[in-house]
């Protein structure tokens, strides 16, 4: 019993000693934190807004913020131009922003990371098909394949989010496959051949979880790739449609009236750049925690 | 000599790769290891020597079923590897490997590690596993404190005795170790090497053990090996070769053991620049190039296999090498 008692202690130990190196990184905190706040935003969304993102009050219109002249606590950020409370829209719009960024990441993360290992850990011929999928799929822009799909079949959340996907999981599979290449022949890979560990099992139980940290660097990069994407979507009117509050949308509603009210650009602009940053953030943290030597 | 056949052997194996010199020129061939037999009988221990790039890792991924050989088999118990399956070849053969910093998986805790081999093979119950996991790092001499640390909070030497004990929980009939200790300090290669000693008697297993340190296989060893471009120049029992060595290449091995350096391996051989390259065997007898003994006979024709009381040799003057040697003259096959 003081046996198991002295392990759990060794155990806990352990963890608290990663939870410090991760506590002494100023941009992973910083980053952290924003992700955190969207993250809370898109769940809370309901408790959080003061109002119906949709509901429109055409005597309210274009509001100012609290701040500015001739704002109220009624709308703290304002009205948009259908009088929409425009804090509620922003709130319901990280809700879009997380999706598209996550969905996105967990498609192409899917497709690339198989790609990648595959690749990586066969070598040889395997290696040459997939590094050739990978070069045409580099040589297609992905704005104009997104703008053309988009535009044939029809804009929703879900085929943006389909698309996007299905488009950005090149960085994954390339940094994948150079990580197995760089552990596929060393001795614990050997070992776990020698054991009997069956092809798969190597592939997923040896290979892929020491190449996790360049992963996660990519997932971050993609997600924050993927969100700007679909902002710029659904501002040229090919991405999310209205009445959904996408940041993008929100900015591409706004820009008639960027003269004499700026700020319903510059409020979700802020977001779009906060959540980017946050996310850019925490990826260069995780890489910097991660890397061998600091593990 | 039994009828029982020997635990693991290799029968007249080659390997060979093919490798790349950059973009336009054409591949060339690497003849890692060239028509290799070899055998180790249960309990004992058989020793490979040789330099650097003379093939032995090659031999122990072959031994070890990791890659098959391009001709000749391996034996498992008299029977072809290719017949017996992966989990049973993997329960009775495991490999220790060079270096303890790549050979334990940097994302598992120690006791895991050694847990894997039985989960694999789905041996008992995790709690069952667990203990089983835990007594073996008991025996390699691992604190149980380290049993829930990851590799990177250990020495190497500690990552060793982890790489026994997962080597060792399946029970296995052989041990191939290939330079278990050449990455680390001298007073913990002494240490490894005692405690597989120990572990030998304790499990009753074979060992192979690939060094290019003569006197460490001397200390271990059986039988021993010489090995020089991909080919086993000299074997027999370690008394017998290192007290009387029938060829130039053994002698030149021995005579550097006696340098003061002996741990950093085989620096100088006093053998001139030649380097051996494996991609450009000479033709003959292969280490003539740099042989002090050579005779015009040695570049053109290839040299006998020939064996004295076990003793095995491959030199045209092996009679002449082993000065007082008396004895019978040897049995060489093809002698013309
Ligand atoms: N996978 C491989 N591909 C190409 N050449 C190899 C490969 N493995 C080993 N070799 C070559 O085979 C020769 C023998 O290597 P190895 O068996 O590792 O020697 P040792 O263990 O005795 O130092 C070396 O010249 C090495 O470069
Ligand atoms: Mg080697």
């Amino acid at each position: 019993m003081s046996v198991a008692q002295t392990h759990s202690g060794e155990r806990a130990s352990a963890r608290r000693l990663r939870l410090r190196r991760w506590g002494q990184h100023g941009g992973l905190l910083i980053g952290g934190a924003l992700l955190a706040c969207a993250i809370v935003m898109a769940l809370c969304a309901p408790l959080l807004a003061p109002a119906d993102p949709y509901l429109q009050e055409l005597g309210a219109r274009l509001k100012p913020p609290v701040w500015a002249e001739g704002g109220s606590w009624a709308n703290p950020l304002g009205t948009d131009q259908l009088g929409r409370d425009y804090l509620s829209r922003l709130i319901y719009g990280s809700r879009i922003s997380l999706l598209i960024g996550l969905g996105t990441v967990a498609i192409g993360g899917a497709i690339g990371i198989t790609l990648g290992l595959l690749a990586g850990f066969f070598g040889g011929r395997v290696d040459m098909v997939i590094s050739f999928i990978v070069t045409a799929r580099l040589a297609m822009p992905v704005m104009l394949v997104a703008l053309a799909v988009v535009g044939l079949v029809g804009s929703s959340l879900t085929v943006v989010i389909l698309v996007l996907g299905l488009l950005l999981w090149d960085q994954f599979a390339i940094v994948t496959r150079t990580a197995v290449r760089q552990i596929r022949d060393l001795d614990y890979i050997a070992a776990a051949r020698a054991v009997g560990s069956s092809t798969p099992s190597i592939i997923l139980r040896e290979a892929l979880p020491n190449v996790t940290g360049p992963i996660l660097v990519v997932v971050t990069l993609e997600m924050a790739h993927a969100i700007l994407l679909e902002a710029a979507l659904s501002f040229l009117g090919l991405g999310v449609q209205p009445p959904l509050p996408s940041w993008g949308l929100m900015i591409a509603e706004g820009r008639d009236y960027i003269f004499f009210t700026p700020w319903v650009i510059a409020i979700p602009g802020a977001a779009l750049f906060l959540l980017v940053l946050g996310i850019n953030l925490f990826g260069d943290g995780v890489r910097d925690v991660t890397a061998p030597g600091g593990r | 000599m039994g009828l029982e056949p020997p635990v693991l052997a290799v029968e007249n194996v080659f390997k060979r790769y093919q490798v790349s010199r950059g973009l336009l020129r054409p591949k060339r061939s690497l003849q890692a290891v060239r028509g290799v037999s070899l055998s180790v009988d249960k309990q004992r221990t058989l020793g490979i020597v040789g330099e650097s790039g003379c093939g032995k890792s090659t031999l122990a991924r072959m031994l070890l079923n990791l890659e098959r050989p391009d001709e000749g088999d391996i034996l498992l118990d008299g029977r072809s590897a290719g017949t017996v399956g992966r989990l049973d070849f993997s329960a009775r053969v495991q490999p220790v490997f060079q270096d303890p910093y790549s050979t334990l998986n940097p994302r598992r805790t120690i006791l895991e590690t050694v847990m894997h081999p039985l989960r694999v093979h789905a041996r008992g119950e995790r709690n069952a596993r667990e203990t089983r996991a835990a007594r073996l790092l008991d025996l390699v001499g691992l604190p149980r404190r380290a049993h829930h640390a990851h590799p990177n909070q250990l020495s190497g030497g500690q990552r060793q005795r982890v790489a026994i004990a997962r080597a060792l929980v399946l029970e296995p009939q052989v041990l191939i170790c290939d330079e278990p200790t050449s990455a680390l300090d001298v007073s913990i290669q002494a240490q490894i090497l005692n405690l597989i000693q120990e572990l030998q008697k304790e499990f009753g297993i074979s060992i192979v053990f690939i060094s290019h340190n003569l006197a460490v296989v001397e200390h271990l060893c059986d039988e021993v090996a010489v090995m020089y471009l991909g080919r086993v120049v000299e074997n027999g029992p370690t008394a017998d070769v290192m007290a009387s060595p029938r060829h130039p290449y053994t002698k030149a091995l021995l005579d550097s053991v006696l340098t003061p350096d002996v741990g950093l391996g085989l620096p100088d051989l006093q053998l001139g620049l030649e380097f051996p390259d494996p991609t450009n065997v000479p033709p003959g007898c292969a280490f003539h190039p740099r042989c002090p003994h050579r005779e015009p006979v040695c570049s053109t024709e290839v040299p006998p296999a020939c064996a004295q009381a076990g003793h095995g040799s491959e030199c045209h003057f092996a009679d002449r090498l082993a000065g007082a040697f008396a004895g019978p003259a040897a049995v060489c096959a093809g002698r013309g």
